[in-house]
C-alpha cells in the first residue's frame, strides 16, 4: 500500500534530521581532528615542561584545567595527548577492518576448510574475555601504545571478520553472482567489483561503532601501563598518573576522563548516525517503536475478537 | 492522528525518562566515584580492644604493606635467604643479639653485653632469660648453630661478618674474625643476624621459630600471618593474630586504610598521605631515615665516562623542587650519603648545586651541542640520548625519573624510562643502562663506612676506574679497619667528597618513612633504621 502523504513527510522530516545529525557529528569529528593534527601548534603551554612550582594547581585563569604533580599544564596534555589517542584508535579501527574483511571475504567466498580453519581460529579468540586477553599480550609484548594495539586489534578482528564472511554468503548464491561469473569474471574482480561494494556498508557501520571501543580499550591498557610510556601524553596514561590523587586533586584525573567521555561519545553518535544512514534496516529499535508493535498486535486482537463476537 | 499523537507522546515521554534515568546514572556514578574511595574511614576496627583484652588470642590486627611481597623475591621469611630477614624482625618473630636505638647507637636484645678481646677475637654474652617461641632457652651454642647456618647460605652475611671462628660455652659466645672487623657488632644488627632456632626445621613460609612477641604462621608471596608467642621473655603480645597484607599498589593499600580494612599500614605514598592528615580517626607516625633516593651511572661506556658530563647531569637535577612538591616534604634534599644528624652527615659534604645554565655550558665543553635544532643536543652525529632505569615498589622512585626526564629535557638530553617491577628486576639485568635508580638505607648500621662496601660491590659504579677510583679504594680500605669510630667517621667525609668530585653518584633525598595508624593504636611507629615495626608493645585502644 502506498505511504500517505503525512507517512511521505515523517519519512522524509526523519531523513532529513538524520542527515542534519551526520553533519553536525561530522563537523564535531572534524573539530576532533583538527584538534589531533594541529594540537602541538594550539597548547598554550608546553605539555612537557615541567614546573614544580606550580604542581597541583587546581583549575584558574592560567591553567584552566589545572596542572599535574610535575607542574605540566593538564589543557596542554590533553590536546596534544589527543593525536596519540584518537589517531591511534583510528589507525587501529582501519586496519582491523581492512585485515578482518580481507578474512571475511575469503571465508565466505571460498568455503571449505579455508573457511573452517578460519572460523575455528576466531572461535578461539572470541573464547577469551577480551580485555584480559589484551592484557596478557600487551604484556608479553612489554607494552608500549604499538603492543597496545596489536593486543586490541587481535581482539577485534574476528568480529569484522564474521561480519565480512555473513555478507558474502548472503550474496555469495543472489541471480548476478552467478551472472558475472558466467561471463568470465576472475574471482578477484568478482570480489572487487560486485561483493565488496555490497558489504561495505555493515562493515563501515561496524568499524564506525567501533571507534568508540577503541579509544576505551587503548585509553584502558594505558591506565594499566601497557600503552604509551611517559612522559608522553595520552588519556588513559594521564588518568592512571592521577589515580593516586583522585580525593585530592581530582582535576588530574577528571580532566582526561571527560576528555575520553566526549570524544566516545562523538564517535558512538557518529557510528549511530552513519549506521542509520547505510544500514537502516538495523536501526536501533526505540521505546516509541515497542509502543507501537504493542498498539498494533493489540488492535488486532481487537479486531480478531470483534470478527469472533 | 489521536493514536499517532498519543504515540509520539509516549515516544517523547519514554525517551524523557530514558535521558532522566541516564543523567541520574551517571550523577550517581560520578559521585561514587569521587566519594565512594573516601568513605568509611575509620568505621571499622581492630577486633577486640584493650578493655577486653582478657583473651588474646581473639584479637586481630591488620597491617598493610608494600616492602614484602613475592615480586620482591620475599615469598618466606627465612631470615637467612637474601633480604627475608628484613620481614623476619620487622613482624615480630626475630630477634638479633643487639639492636639499633632511636638515637642511633647500639644496644643489646637478646645479648647482655660484648667485648672485644683483641682486633679478631669478640666475647659476646648471651641474655639468660631469653627462649625460642618453642620454649627453649637461647644459650651460645644455639647462636652458634643458627649463626653457621646464616653463613653458609648468606654470601652478604659471610663476607661483612667475616667470621672465621665461634666457640660456645653456656652464655659466652666467643667470635674470631679471619680479618679485622671493627663494626661486626653493627653487623650484627643488620636482620640476617636474628637468632632462631635451626635444630627444628626451618621453613620460611610456615616453621621459624624466633624469639620474638609473634611467631609465624603461615607467609605466602602477599600475606605473612604472626600468631602470639605467649612464652615471649620480654612481655607480653596483645593481639592473638597479626595479618600483614601486601599491597603491590600503594593507592589501593590507602582505600583499604580508608574503608576500615587495615588498623594500620606503612610506607604509603607521599601524595595519598595529606588523605589522613588533619584528621581524627588516624596518627601518622613519621621519622627521618636514612633511606635515600639516589642513582648511579654507568661510567664505563657511552657519555658518563666523561666526569663532567656526569657532574652536569647532577647539577641539572632539582633536588629540593623533588623533595617538596613530589615527596610532599616528607624529606630533605640530599648532598650525598647520609641525613644531616649523621656526625658524617649533609653537612660535612658540599655537592654541587643546581644550576642548569651551569649544566649546559659543562656539556657544551665537553663537546654536547644542539646542531640541529631539535631540541636536543648531539656529538659526532649522535644524539645525547640514554636510559634510565627505576622499579616501582619504591613509590616515589619512578617519579623521580620523570622529574629528572623533564630537567634533562631541558639541557637538551633525551631519556628513556625503563620502568621495571622491583628492584630484583635491576639486579638481574646486565649492565646495559646508563643510569640506574636505587632505594636504599645508606646508613643501615649506623656507620658511615659499610654503604660504600655494598654499594661498590652490589649496587656498583658500573666501569669506574682510573687514578680517582684507585685512590677512593685505597682511602675505603683503610677507613674500613679503622676502630675509633670518629676517624670512621671522617673517613667517610672524605670518601664521600671523593664520590662527588668524581661525580659518580647522586643522592637526591633522605627520606621520611611513615606509618599511618588508626587512632588509638599505639607501640608501632618507624625506626629511623628502618627495621623495626611490629612489637610486644603493639595495642589498640
Amino acid at each position: 500500500m502506498a505511504d500517505t502523504s503525512l507517512q511521505l513527510k515523517h519519512k522524509k522530516l526523519k531523513k532529513d534530521r538524520t542527515v542534519l545529525k551526520l553533519g553536525v557529528f561530522l563537523a564535531l569529528t572534524a573539530g576532533l581532528l583538527f584538534i589531533a593534527c594541529f594540537g602541538q601548534y594550539l597548547v598554550p603551554y608546553d605539555p612537557y615542561g615541567q614546573d614544580l612550582s606550580n604542581a597541583l594547581a587546581p583549575p584558574c585563569a592560567d591553567h584552566w584545567l589545572g596542572t599535574d604533580r610535575y607542574g605540566r599544564d593538564l589543557l596542554s596534555r590533553i590536546i596534544v595527548g589527543a593525536q596519540t589517542t584518537v589517531f591511534s584508535a583510528l589507525a587501529l579501527v582501519v586496519g582491523i577492518t581492512l585485515a578482518g574483511t580481507v578474512i571475511g571475504v575469503i571465508c565466505g567466498y571460498f568455503g571449505g576448510w579455508v573457511d573452517s580453519l578460519i572460523m575455528r581460529i576466531s572461535d578461539i579468540f572470541l573464547a577469551f574475555p577480551e580485555m584480559v586477553f589484551a592484557i596478557s599480550i600487551a604484556g608479553v609484548l612489554n607494552g608500549g601504545i604499538w603492543s597496545a594495539a596489536i593486543a586490541v586489534g587481535l581482539i577485534a578482528w574476528p568480529r569484522y571478520a564474521r561480519v565480512a564472511r555473513s555478507q558474502v554468503l548472503a550474496m555469495k548464491n543472489h541471480q548476478y553472482m552467478n551472472a558475472a561469473k558466467l561471463t568470465g569474471a576472475r574471482w578477484y574482480k568478482v570480489i572487487l567489483k560486485h561483493i565488496l561494494p555490497n558489504i561495505m556498508g555493515p562493515v563501515i557501520v561496524t568499524a564506525a561503532l567501533d571507534i568508540g571501543a577503541m579509544i576505551m580499550n587503548l585509553a584502558g591498557l594505558s591506565y594499566l601501563g601497557l600503552g604509551v610510556v611517559p612522559p608522553t601524553p595520552e588519556w588513559g596514561s594521564m588518568m592512571s598518573e592521577g589515580r593516586s590523587m583522585l580525593q585530592t586533586s581530582p582535576w588530574i584525573v577528571l580532566a582526561p576522563g571527560m576528555a575520553i567521555f566526549v570524544t566516545v561519545v562523538i564517535f558512538n553518535l557518529l557510528g549511530d548516525t552513519v549506521r542509520d544512514i547505510l544500514d537502516p534496516k538495523q536501526t536501533r529499535r526505540t521505546a516509541g517503536d515497542s509502543v507501537r508493535r504493542m498498539k498494533r498486535r493489540l488492535s488486532g486482537r481487537n479486531r480478531r475478537e470483534k470478527t469472533t463476537v | 492522528m489521536v493514536l499517532k499523537a498519543i504515540e509520539m507522546g509516549e515516544k517523547v515521554m519514554g525517551k524523557t525518562w530514558t535521558k532522566v534515568f541516564a543523567v541520574a546514572a551517571c550523577l550517581a556514578l560520578g559521585v561514587s566515584v569521587l566519594t565512594g574511595c573516601g568513605g568509611g574511614s575509620g568505621s571499622q576496627t581492630a577486633s577486640g580492644s584493650s578493655a577486653d583484652a582478657a583473651n588474646v588470642d581473639d584479637r586481630v590486627f591488620n597491617y598493610g604493606v608494600t616492602a614484602y611481597s613475592g615480586a620482591q623475591a620475599n615469598g618466606g621469611i627465612d631470615p637467612h635467604m637474601s633480604y627475608a630477614g628484613w620481614s623476619t624482625v620487622r613482624y615480630g618473630v626475630g630477634e638479633c643479639l643487639v639492636k639499633i636505638s632511636q638515637e642511633g647507637t647500639i644496644e643489646p636484645w637478646v645479648a647482655e653485653n660484648w667485648t672485644i678481646v683483641d682486633d679478631n677475637t669478640w666475647e659476646i654474652n648471651i641474655k639468660d632469660n631469653v627462649t625460642f617461641s618453642n620454649g627453649k632457652k637461647v644459650d651460645a651454642a644455639a647462636v652458634k648453630a643458627c649463626f653457621e647456618r646464616l653463613l653458609a647460605n648468606n654470601e652478604r652475611a659471610a663476607s661483612g661478618l667475616k667470621i672465621a671462628s665461634m666457640e660456645a660455652d653456656g652464655q659466652k659466645l666467643t667470635v674470631r674474625t679471619s680479618e679485622k672487623n671493627p663494626i661486626l657488632i653493627n653487623w650484627l644488627t643488620d636482620p640476617f643476624a636474628c637468632i632462631i632456632d635451626v635444630t627444628e626445621e626451618v621453613n620460611g613460609n610456615s616453621h621459624i621459630i624466633g624469639t620474638g612477641p609473634y611467631l609465624l604462621d603461615s607467609a605466602t608471596t602477599d600475606k605473612v600471618v604472626v600468631k602470639a608467642n605467649h612464652a615471649y621473655w620480654n612481655g607480653t603480645p596483645k593481639f592473638g593474630t597479626v595479618n600483614i597484607q601486601c599491597f603491590l599498589d600503594g593507592d589501593t593499600m590507602a582505600m583499604a586504610m580508608q574503608n576500615g580494612e587495615l588498623d594500620a599500614c606503612a610506607n604509603l605514598g607521599y601524595s595519598t598521605l595529606p588523605l589522613f592528615e588533619n584528621n581524627s580517626s588516624y596518627t601518622i607516625h613519621s621519622t627521618a631515615t636514612s633511606r635515600s633516593y639516589m642513582f648511579t651511572f654507568n661510567t664505563q661506556s657511552g657519555p658518563f665516562s666523561d666526569a663532567n658530563v656526569r657532574k652536569a647531569v647532577t647539577m641539572a637535577i632539582n633536588k629540593e623542587g623533588f623533595v617538596n612538591t613530589l615527596m610532599h616534604g616528607f624529606g630533605q634534599a640530599a648532598q650525598l650519603c647520609y641525613p644531616a644528624s649523621y656526625e658524617f652527615g649533609d653537612s660535612k659534604v658540599t655537592g654541587p648545586a643546581y644550576d642548569q645554565a651551569q649544566a649546559k655550558q659543562l656539556l657544551a665543553d665537553a663537546g654536547w651541542t644542539d646542531t640541529d635544532g631539535d631540541g636536543y643536543l648531539d656529538k659526532n652525529g649522535e644524539i645525547f640520548e640514554i636510559s634510565w632505569v627505576t622499579y616501582r615498589n619504591r613509590i616515589e622512585l619512578p617519579l623521580l625519573a620523570e622529574s629528572a626526564q623533564a630537567s634533562l629535557r631541558e639541557i637538551g638530553i633525551k631519556v628513556n624510562i625503563d620502568d621495571r617491577e622491583s628492584n630484583n628486576v635491576i639486579e638481574d639485568v646486565p649492565k646495559d643502562f646508563d643510569i640506574s635508580s636505587w632505594a636504599l638505607v645508606t646508613a643501615p648500621y649506623t656507620d658511615g663506612i659499610t654503604f660504600f662496601n655494598e654499594f661498590l660491590t652490589n649496587y656498583g659504579i658500573h666501569g669506574w676506574s682510573g687514578a680517582e677510583h684507585d685512590a677512593f679504594m685505597e682511602l675505603y680500605n683503610t677507613a674500613a679497619q679503622e676502630t675509633d669510630s670518629a676517624k670512621r667517621a671522617q673517613y667517610s667525609v672524605q670518601l664521600q667528597q671523593m664520590l662527588i668530585d668524581n661525580s659518580v653518584l647522586c643522592v637526591v633525598s633522605h627520606n621520611t618513612m611513615n606509618i599511618v595508624t588508626k587512632s588509638g593504636v599505639t607501640g608501632l611507629a618507624p625506626h629511623p633504621s628502618d627495621y623495626y615495626e611490629i612489637t610486644a608493645d603493639l595495642d589498640m585502644a
